[in-house]
């Protein structure tokens, strides 16, 4: 250690009341700004993860142009026919940053039990896909508790199923469907209802996982198929949770007599390839012909909850943030401020015996530097103390738009940590700077006779 | 009389500022100081004594004049510079001895070695430690100066100011904050110190025990240098005891 360091570390001891006090808000400011920002990460990874693989938007989707609007009411003009997704699937093939490009068709309807029908909004997933998205690290990473249905299988892994379906929750509800496939031990048996009127009806349609989806095919022919619940999930956004049918692509297809696509989903590698790969895409596509638009998941157009949302968020976190430097800065400079003239003739012994300018004002600023690494480590502690409790504590949260909990995970990372670390230990360094800087230019021969000290 | 000038003070005036009014610190004030001398300045309060003590330690400059150490005018030195001439140069004692309260006495007679880059770390060891063994606070070398007595914090204060080897040591008021018996000692440690090493002392005093025994006094009025002339003490230069002699500026 050099003598200016262990000055500096000397002269810590001085004011250790005051000492304590500063860094122990530099602490709290640390650790409320590191909880903020894993908080608002995690909340980010959520919606993130959320809108690129639990609603199947994948990183980039491509629809047919209008499709994204106009799909489920003309299908049969705002749906990508099958040679434009042959040739977004030859092009996906060809890029390495692809690492999967699944094709998906949505559809509406109505879903009956045989008393009762109710509007359905369906998806249509081949089931191969289906089992990459549940079990892509993105998922695990995010800890998403409903990536998995509530009960059953996804369908990816009832293949054996004739049909196989999930509902959302609410849906199963309306339907009166509350058990699935797995629960009737394969049986399969369909149980007739004689007379929907009697008490006897919503026990005897509730005794099976057979339901009914009916919708007009794209050419506007009338058309239905049965569905085997296999599987209950939680709506990845509000609206859906009282339509929400998954069923395979084939069966979607089967009912609505179609090999067209709603719109190929591109899954990438790295997702901040997500716009350049959408530019290359819609360049290529125009190229051969094909009217497309092409979406990054940070379209607003596509994922106007995640963007809007964390649009929001992010806004508050730089209010919150000015805010929080601002009440740590001032604090700072007035503790500083403080010491310094204390020190005012200590300073003007310094000047006298020959210390440059910047090197007295560099004794300040080492000691703030290990005041300030002092309390940005007990705010690091800190932080990690209340994420472990909100962790033991359980808590949970409902991000915007997404009708499930989630639990409140606040331990933070070193991308948290340094961030903070990086804002907090310069704004301690440039306060402590600036008001050192200022007293000390000074005249030495003032300084020597001042009076605060 | 000595003839190699080590300090010149040329025609100086200094003013300062009260309220509205200009006040006049020092109103031409001219003095040479040789290597070698131990010279008091002499004056009532506020006459400008301390005004003329920073100026010729070059922490602070002249309305008008010149400060010249070794021929250079102060005031053309930049910061840096001034600061560079200060540690290597000057020595500075103060009335109230203004040592780091947290540092112990081997810390404090250290600071002005920390900057200087070219001293190696083996060397700055025993400079400090000759330092202090100068000053006789062996025995203290790691006590902070709280549990010191003033004596002894003056002493650790000489030993700051001469680490650095200067060639003038300036002190303002050396004794005002001790009783007699310890300023007899701090008066004989730095005769002793003139002595043998050849320092440069100008310090002002009102101490009648100090002034009885310098080579050299300078009366200060009102911002102007009344008289130069040689003191009691210079008759103890032919015994070694304090060399130099007044010039008579």
């Amino acid at each position: 250690m050099t003598g200016t360091w262990r000055v500096a570390l000397r002269n810590l001891a001085r004011t250790k009341r005051r000492n304590a006090a500063t860094a122990t808000a530099i602490a709290c400011g640390t650790a409320g700004l590191i909880l903020l920002l894993t908080y608002i990460l995690r909340i980010d990874l959520f919606l993130r993860t959320n809108a690129i693989f639990l609603q199947h938007g994948g990183h980039v989707a491509i629809y047919e142009r209008d499709g994204l609007e106009r799909a489920l009411a003309r299908p049969d003009r705002h749906t990508l026919p099958a040679e434009a997704v042959t040739l977004v699937r030859r092009l996906a093939a060809e890029d390495a940053r692809v690492e999967l490009a699944a094709e998906y068709l949505r559809g509406m309807g109505l879903a009956g039990n045989g008393c009762r029908s109710v509007p359905f909004l369906a998806t249509g997933i081949d089931p191969e896909v289906d089992r990459f998205v549940l079990d892509h690290p993105a998922i695990r990473g995010a800890s998403i508790q409903f990536a998995r249905p509530i009960k059953g299988r996804p369908i990816g892994e009832a293949t054996e199923v004739a049909g196989a379906v999930g509902l959302t929750e609410g849906l199963a509800r309306l339907l009166g469907k509350p058990r699935v496939h797995d629960e009737f031990e394969g049986r399969g048996v369909v149980t007739l209802v004689p007379d929907c009127g009697t008490p006897a009806a919503a026990g005897q349609i509730a005794s099976d996982a057979n339901i009914q989806l009916a919708g007009l095919t794209f050419d506007g022919s009338l058309s239905a198929i049965d569905g085997e619940v296999v599987n209950l999930f939680t709506a990845t956004t509000d609206e859906l949770n009282n339509q929400g049918v998954v069923a395979s692509l084939e069966a979607l297809r089967s009912l609505y007599a179609t090999d067209r696509a709603t719109y190929v989903a591109l899954y990438l590698h790295d997702e901040d390839d997500a716009e350049a790969v959408a530019d290359v895409f819609r360049k290529r596509l125009g190229e051969a012909g094909h009217a497309v638009a092409v979406y990054p998941f940070t379209d607003a157009t596509i994922n106007p909850y995640y963007v809007g949302s964390m649009s929001f968020l992010w806004s508050m976190v730089a209010f919150i943030v000015t805010l929080v430097a601002a009440v740590v800065g001032l604090g700072l400079m007035n503790a500083v401020t403080l010491t310094v003239f204390e020190r005012s003739r200590e300073i003007g012994t310094f000047r006298a015996v020959g210390y440059r300018r910047r090197q007295v004002v560099g004794l300040f600023v080492r000691e703030m530097v290990v005041l300030a690494a002092a309390g940005v480590a007990g705010g690091i502690v800190l932080a990690y103390v209340a994420g472990l409790v909100a962790r033991l504590l359980d808590l949970r949260v409902r991000p915007p738009g997404v009708p499930g909990e989630i639990q409140v995970v606040l331990i933070p990372t070193g991308v948290e940590i340094g961030l903070v670390t990086a804002a907090i230990l310069p704004l301690a360094i440039v306060v402590t700077w600036m008001v050192a800087r200022r007293r000390v230019a000074e005249r030495t021969a003032d300084l020597l006779t001042a009076t605060t000290a | 009389m000595p003839t190699d000038s080590f300090v010149s003070v040329r025609q100086v005036y200094k003013r300062y500022r009260l309220g509205e009014t200009l006040v006049p610190a020092l109103r031409g004030a001219t003095l040479d100081l040789h290597r070698g001398e131990f010279t008091a300045l002499v004056g009532p309060s506020g006459s400008g004594k301390s005004t003329l003590l920073n100026l010729v330690g070059a922490i602070d400059e002249p309305d008008e004049g010149a400060v010249l150490i070794e021929g250079r005018d102060v005031a053309h030195l930049s910061d840096d510079d001034r600061s560079r001439l200060r540690n290597e140069k000057i020595g500075f004692i103060f009335q109230s001895f203004n040592l780091v309260p947290v540092l112990d006495v081997y810390e404090n007679v250290e600071l002005p070695l920390l900057i200087n880059d070219r001293i190696p770390s083996s060397e700055r060891r025993d400079r400090v430690m000759q330092a202090v063994h100068d000053v006789e606070l062996d025995d203290f070398i790691r006590h902070v100066p709280d549990k010191l007595s003033g004596g002894q914090r003056q002493r650790v204060a000489i030993a700051r100011a001469l680490v650095t080897s200067p060639l003038l040591v300036l002190a303002d008021e050396p004794t005002a904050n001790l009783d007699s018996g310890t300023t007899q000692r701090i008066i004989d440690l730095m005769l002793a110190i003139n002595a043998h090493r050849g320092v440069t002392f100008f310090f002002s005093t009102h101490d009648e025990k100090l002034m009885s025994r310098v080579a050299r006094i300078v009366h200060i009025v009102d911002g102007v240098i009344v008289s130069d002339e040689p003191g009691a003490g210079s008759r103890d230069g032919a015994d070694g005891v304090a060399r130099g002699a007044g010039t008579g500026a």
